[in-house]
């Protein structure tokens, strides 16, 4: 009898390790002539559009060989990239998340394949500030190192703005933070609430991020997403000062800490608010609005703009067709894919002059290649992509800014404690 | 009609066939016999060891390592739990589940037991039992609607600009009362207890009506022959009776307190700033937005443990005076 409770042991751990192993083979060990693409971006946007058009390149030039595309969400990429990078049954190109915290900790770990031959030897021109998105160094930090992955459009943070509510109230577009402060205050003694803020999401620390880099400079800026000497902190306290200046002076509603990114997009895109400081990443739902002339200008005074080149194609260490993807990766950068990205909107980083067939398109792939060379400024990154996790710390302290729940001074204090703790040692 | 104490001697005499008879059959059994019934038991061990005890032990393990979720795991020994201790975050964590529990189980179970003897003791008898099932069914409604359904319904009423709260409220000319309810961070958690109230009323009114279903109406009808109004009956038959339902739901809705995530998920991921993280909210945060799998691994262990405590001390409690599990404790 006391056999028993050790043979169901046995018939449990045998049963656990053929559960375990055949969980973990994953199969086969992939089939030569398919190409499996995950990326997250949904059907209507112009990434996707670009992409299909990319693979339907593909098919034509490869022919024989099937493309199985899967569409994941962004939050599976995000929670699971690891595990879906460390599988055996990971794609062969996949959409990932560009920064420290994510593409970064996976090109440290080894599960990245390093394209820096590759991009070398056939050719590709990366040579622009926007690819920097896909450059690691050997401690995962972000701009520098080896090629992981490879960007196909961009994305900078501006002011849009009402035409005609501007023209209205009379107030002229500004080209001056002084002439910015006071088209605020012009909308403000109106009653007219003059920024769309969702601080319950990104916009909140964007706008923080857009206050601090008005006292920032390249070194301060390198120091900051570089970990190149020590951050301006008093450069944020200016930004986190004026930003609880500008919700005392009602430029900024309180709401806004309970309203997420959509709902302030919506209100201005339906014509409640005057100005919305947010990305490009807009530009689609913004165009497709007909109530209002609508235009946009980069944020007064600032040499710097929060500004990127756009998420990665990586191609996975585990990948079973390497070289189909490197195929793919390389059409994804030809003209009529980057020109067909500008057509609907998008902002492409390789198109041709003047091949966007929109305003809005012309209108941001211009600026955006304006931002590229620095002439009119400089990409910025993102305010939470140096540390692992800052993001949460902003959105908390933005929201307890606005919400009035703590100083200029302790907001400051406790981004700086969590980028200190988070930061590499060495 | 069946004399007061009919059902409870019933209850009491299975119960005691069930302990009489169930060793002398076991005694009757040979080994081969008995061995015969481990099979049955291989599913549920295999599934138990593969989603429960494995994964537990492998947190149990990540949380003594500084793992990032990709690379090698390294060996820090209690570092995370040390680290764990001096967290202002952590601790905030569990003062908000304080308020989750009231949320969750207190409030539920007080407004269930009441919502339950209403229907069953007035609304039933007086306007037939279809009206009171159709209004239990509605008050379990949110129950089977999906929480991020649920969530992003309350997420709208609860908008400040056009919510329907707000709207109405200045519609009656109350504009003075609109709040942004989810964004201040002094308002948050009460607004978060308040769907949480709404979620859990219909469980525990469903749970509570089938424990009254059992209660002899002849108690009732005794009580009320000497003259004791709804109130007395209330308290002296429906809360006395409905004991045992009401430790299991205080227990049940007390662990689910304990790990609440998604409705934090849905409704606030925590804010503004940190006045509605949880737990399981802050272990979540640290396993996929800030990569310290293994610091995740120990607020979850310590979450596990925490839950286990409150469990079998309320379990403890409920064996203790419940006569309804005096029966099963042999």
């Amino acid at each position: 009898m006391r056999k028993h409770p050790l043979r169901l042991a046995t018939a449990v751990a045998a049963a656990l390790a053929l559960v375990t192993t055949g969980c973990s083979s994953g199969g086969d060990s992939g089939d030569p002539d398919t190409l499996k693409v995950w990326w997250w971006e949904t059907d209507d946007s112009a990434l996707s559009a670009a992409w299909k058009e990319a693979v339907s390149i593909f098919e034509r030039e490869h022919p024989g060989v099937t493309v199985e595309q899967e569409l994941k969400t962004y939050e599976q990429v995000q929670q699971s990239g690891r595990l879906i990078l460390d599988s055996d049954d990971t794609p062969d190109v996949l959409e990932y998340l560009k920064g420290n915290a994510t593409a970064g900790v996976v090109a440290e770990a080894g599960l990245l394949t390093d394209l820096t031959d590759v991009a070398e030897t056939r050719g590709w021109k990366l040579d622009n500030t926007a690819q920097d998105v896909g450059l690691y160094d050997d401690n995962g930090l972000m701009g520098s190192g080896k090629r992981y992955g490879i960007t196909n459009y961009g994305e900078y943070v501006g002011v849009w703005y009402n035409q005609d509510l501007f023209a209205r109230n009379n107030v002229p577009v500004p080209t001056t933070p002084a002439e910015f402060e006071g088209a605020l205050k012009t909308f403000a003694d109106k009653g007219i609430t003059p920024l769309a803020l969702g601080s319950a999401d990104y916009p909140g620390p964007h706008l923080l991020y857009t206050l601090a880099l008005a006292h920032m400079d390249q070194r301060s800026l390198a120091a900051y997403q570089r970990f190149e000497g020590e951050p301006d902190w008093s450069a944020w306290e200016k930004a986190a000062t004026t930003m609880r200046e500008w919700v005392e002076r009602k430029y900024i509603s309180t709401d806004s800490t309970g309203i997420p990114a959509q709902d302030a997009g919506n209100a201005f895109i339906a014509g409640q608010y005057p100005m919305f400081v947010s990305g490009t990443w807009w530009s689609g739902q913004i165009a497709e609005q007909p109530t209002f002339q609508v235009g946009q200008f980069l944020f007064p005074g600032n040499e710097l703009h929060p500004g990127s080149g756009g998420n990665l194609w990586v191609v996975p260490a585990k990948a079973k067709n390497k070289d189909l993807a490197y195929d793919f990766l390389e059409i994804t950068q030809r003209p009529e894919v980057q020109n067909s990205l500008a057509k609907k909107g998008g902002v492409p980083v390789a198109a041709e002059p003047g091949s966007a067939s929109s305003a809005m398109g012309l209108l941001v792939g211009d600026r955006f290649t304006e931002l590229l060379s620095g002439d009119g400024g400089g990409l910025a990154w993102y305010p939470d992509w140096p540390v692992a996790g800052l993001n949460d710390v902003l959105l908390a302290n933005t929201t307890d800014l606005v919400g009035g729940d703590a100083s200029p001074r302790q907001v400051v204090e406790a981004i700086k404690a969590a980028y200190d703790a988070g930061k590499p040692s060495a | 009609m069946s004399s007061t104490d009919t059902a409870p001697s019933r209850t009491a005499s299975a119960g005691t066939a069930m302990r009489t008879t169930a060793p002398r059959r076991a005694r009757e059994g040979t080994s081969e016999r008995r061995a015969g019934y481990w099979w049955y038991v291989l599913p549920g061990a295999i599934g138990f060891l593969a989603v429960v005890a494995v994964p537990f032990g492998m947190n149990l393990w990540y949380s003594l390592t500084s793992f990032r979720g990709v690379g090698d795991p390294v060996f820090i020994g209690f570092d995370n739990y040390r680290r764990l201790l001096g967290d202002p975050l952590f601790w905030a964590s569990f003062r908000h589940s304080v308020a989750f529990i009231v949320a969750m189980a207190i409030l539920p179970t007080a407004i269930g037991v009441v919502v339950a003897a209403v229907l069953f003791n007035y609304i039933s008898p007086k306007f037939g039992t279809k009206v009171a099932s159709v209004l239990r069914a509605t008050y379990y409604l949110p129950q089977i609607l999906p929480i991020a359904v649920a969530g992003v319904l309350w997420k709208w009423m609860y908008q400040p600009q056009y919510g329907i709260i707000n709207t109405t409220l200045r519609d009656l000319g109350l504009g003075g009362l609109a709040q942004n309810w989810l964004g201040d961070s002094d308002l948050a958690v009460y607004a978060v207890m308040n769907v949480l109230v709404w979620l859990q009323v219909g469980y525990t009114v469903v749970v509570f009506m089938a424990g009254l279903s059992r209660v002899d109406p002849a108690l009732y009808e005794a009580a009320e022959l000497d003259g004791a109004t709804w109130l007395q009956q209330f308290r002296a038959i429906t809360l006395n009776q409905l004991r045992p339902e009401i430790a299991v739901v205080l227990i049940t809705t007390s662990v689910a307190a304990l790990k609440v995530f998604a409705p934090i998920f849905v409704l606030t991921r925590g804010g503004p700033g940190t006045s509605t993280i949880v737990p399981a909210y802050f272990s979540f945060a640290n396993f996929f937005t800030t990569n310290k799998v293994g610091y995740g691994a120990a607020v979850a262990s310590v979450l596990a443990l925490m839950i286990s405590v409150v469990a079998v001390a309320l379990l403890r409690y409920q064996t203790r005076n419940s006569e309804g599990f005096e029966d099963g404790r042999g």
